[in-house]
């Protein structure tokens, strides 16, 4: 039928045309078109099999990458090229390297190098997203971090969410470089900004972060007991559903504290959790849980006998 | 008087000679069913205890040792480096458990063992790396012995990087410091004694109490590297560092006489090989992350007080008549007097 054809032809015509005028290229229509589909997290977030997010992660942040080239201001993508290299630097290189530390050092030490370059790259988007809607932001954030994060909002907690969690990952993959340690009172403020606004934000993510930003211990202004405040709150948001709380206090408090058992508590219960009970938490559950059951294996290189007991205990080879 | 890590192994006085040939295949037989027990005496499973966090230079650089052991003795000697977040007290007395087996101890953890490490802790003794090398090459001896002393055999040194004073008013003289409320560690009641009797105002607080120190008013100088200064954010309470060191933050890699004792020569050797290869990367590599930190710290409203040569001379022998009284007192006579030897030969070279 000719003329259901015309509308959309000509609203095409209409749209190339007015996409001339106002400077704006084909590509960013094309990206317009197809983003809404590519750009879906909750795709990757619920994969059962970690080795396809694995695979398909590269060239999909390869694409975002090319889009933000095209449209170098759009904040969801610059939020969501944060997002994503955030999560393959995390869930398959530090965690791959966590594992290879036992073993092999030479290439543990080559993964956290590419994790911690990977969060620089996760942040840089993250600045750029907060510097499109509050210009001069990255500035500020550096000079004057607690007074600069007044001007976020609500709407705000996500890009601060992302932004800060991947500031503060590659400090801590960085702790040998003063440049980057000299971030951490902006990291951090990022983050303590974004738990003010929404401390229920995606059920209990920012008292998991907490959790390890607390275990940095008391010299750093750390405090093992905030720790497990941020934990209980988080188990509560998340329903016990999200194993990456579990596996924080343990590495972060229980193996401070010496407490071996609660260790193995904490992390029999993580792996304990039903993946399928929480499928938008899939694919950390699981990395989560892969993790959880490594340092289960070397529980015994983790904790010291107790003092205590007044044995003398010679580790045998 | 300090608990020793381990009874010495007693010594074993060469056998006589007992060479019966109707023993010899019986002898040989015996020797081949202890191989696997003697291949095993020269196996060590090590675990390395430190309050060094992760990822830093030095845990960097002890991970990086621990490899280069397991790689260049076949496996023989393994090394797992974990830290702790306790204090280093603590790994000392696990340590007389034999476990962990190594650890690398910082200044505060050398003298809990000996006072002879406190030589380091003397204020503005030294100027530099390369005169406080001088001085560690000649002491180095009488260190051995005194960890030896306590079942303790050093395995290489490491670097912490010099402490300078920070402070939240400009300090330039021993004057201006006597007028701060200077942090000083809690635990060392000698210390505190010393400050006190020279006119100083030290408030003893453990470490994790530092930063509430600063934000409470509590204190408002303290000595630390500058890499600590920034690490800690205590910096941003106390905008200025005094640009004359007060002292070097030497460490330690050590290793429990037990432990030494199940290693083969060859492997002890090629073991502190490669802890000489730390030691050389951390003389470099701390200093640098220093400077760095330092220029941070600026960008971020650090001032940098300096002195002019003749300044930081008064200062140094104001500083060193008044830790004279250290000799004999807080560092062993021979101890002091090597190193006052040393320093002289290296300062009139």
């Amino acid at each position: 039928m000719r003329s259901s054809l015309r509308g959309p032809v000509r609203l095409a015509a209409i749209l190339l045309a007015v996409g001339a005028l106002t400077g704006c290229s084909l590509r960013t229509m094309a990206v317009n078109a197809v983003l809404p589909t590519l750009v879906n997290p909750a795709v990757y977030l619920s994969e059962e099999d970690p080795e396809v997010v694995r695979a398909a992660l590269p060239f999909l942040l390869k694409t975002i990458e090319s889009i933000i080239e095209a449209d170098p201001d759009r904040q969801d993508v610059l939020l969501f090229a944060n997002t994503g290299f955030v999560l393959y630097a995390n869930a398959f290189l530090q965690a791959d390297a966590a594992i290879a530390e036992w073993d092999d050092y030479a290439r543990a030490t080559e993964l956290n190098e590419r994790a911690r370059r990977m969060y620089l790259r996760a942040r840089d988007y993250g600045l750029r997203n907060v510097e499109v809607a509050y210009p001069g932001i990255a500035e500020r954030l550096r000079s004057e971090p607690e007074a600069a994060v007044d001007v976020f909002g609500p709407d705000d907690v996500e890009s601060l969410y992302y932004l800060g969690g991947a500031w503060m990952l590659a400090i801590s993959l960085g702790l040998d470089r003063p440049a980057l340690v000299a971030d951490l009172p902006a990291a951090r403020a990022v983050l303590d900004r974004a738990l003010e606004l929404d401390e229920g934000f995606e059920r209990g993510a920012l008292h998991a972060a907490f959790i390890t930003l607390e275990s940095v211990g008391e010299a750093m202004g750390g405090s093992y007991e905030r720790a497990r405040d941020h934990f209980t709150r988080a188990v509560e948001l998340s329903e016990g559903n999200d194993a990456g709380p579990y596996v924080s206090l343990a590495t972060g408090v229980a193996i401070a504290e010496e407490n071996r058992e609660e260790f193995r508590d904490l992390l029999e219960t993580a792996t304990a959790i039903d993946v399928d009970e929480a499928p938008e938490n899939r694919l950390l559950n699981t990395i989560a849980q892969r993790q959880a059951r490594v340092l289960l294996e070397h529980i015994d290189d983790l904790f010291f006998p107790p003092l205590d007991d007044g044995a003398d205990q010679e580790i045998r080879p | 008087m300090r608990e020793k890590f381990a009874p010495r192994p007693p010594r074993f006085g060469a056998g006589r000679r007992t060479a019966v040939s109707a023993f010899r295949f019986a002898v040989i037989g015996v020797l081949l069913l202890a191989a696997p027990a003697l291949l095993d005496a020269q196996r060590a499973n090590l675990r390395l205890g430190t309050i060094l966090p992760a990822n830093s230079v030095w845990d960097r650089a002890l991970k990086q040792m621990a490899s280069e052991w397991q790689q260049a003795t076949d496996g023989r000697v393994r090394l797992q480096v974990r830290g702790t977040t306790g204090d280093e007290a603590t790994i000392i007395r696990r340590m007389r458990l034999n476990n962990p087996q190594v650890a690398a101890l910082t200044l505060p953890g050398l003298t809990e063992i000996d006072d002879a490490f406190n030589l380091f802790g003397i204020p503005f003794f030294f100027e530099d790396d390369g005169e406080a090398s001088h001085v560690l090459d000649a002491v180095t001896p009488m260190l051995q012995e005194a960890l030896a002393d306590n079942g303790l055999v050093l395995v290489g040194w490491g670097h912490g990087g010099w402490i300078h004073i920070f402070s939240a008013e400009p300090v330039a003289s021993l004057d201006d410091l006597r007028r701060t409320k200077l942090f000083t560690s809690s635990g060392d009641d000698g210390m505190v004694q010393w400050y006190k009797e020279n006119g100083f105002n030290p408030v003893p607080l453990a470490l994790t109490d530092v930063l509430m120190g600063l934000n409470t008013g509590l204190i408002d100088a303290y000595p630390s590297p500058p890499y600590g200064a920034l690490v800690f954010q205590w910096y941003r309470q106390t905008s200025h560092m005094l640009d004359v060191p007060l002292g070097p933050v030497y460490g330690a890699t050590v290793m429990t006489e037990r432990a030494w004792a199940r290693i083969s020569e060859a492997d002890r050797a090629t073991i502190r090989e490669s802890a000489e290869k730390m030691a050389d990367f951390l003389f470099t590599e701390v200093p640098r992350q220093d400077r760095e930190a330092v220029a941070e710290m600026r960008k971020r409203g650090l001032t940098v007080q300096s002195a002019s040569a003749t300044e930081a001379a008064t200062l140094r022998s104001t500083a060193d008549a008044l830790t004279a009284g250290w000799r004999g007192t807080r560092v062993p006579v021979e101890v002091y007097d090597a190193a006052v030897n040393a320093r002289n030969e290296y300062r009139n070279r």
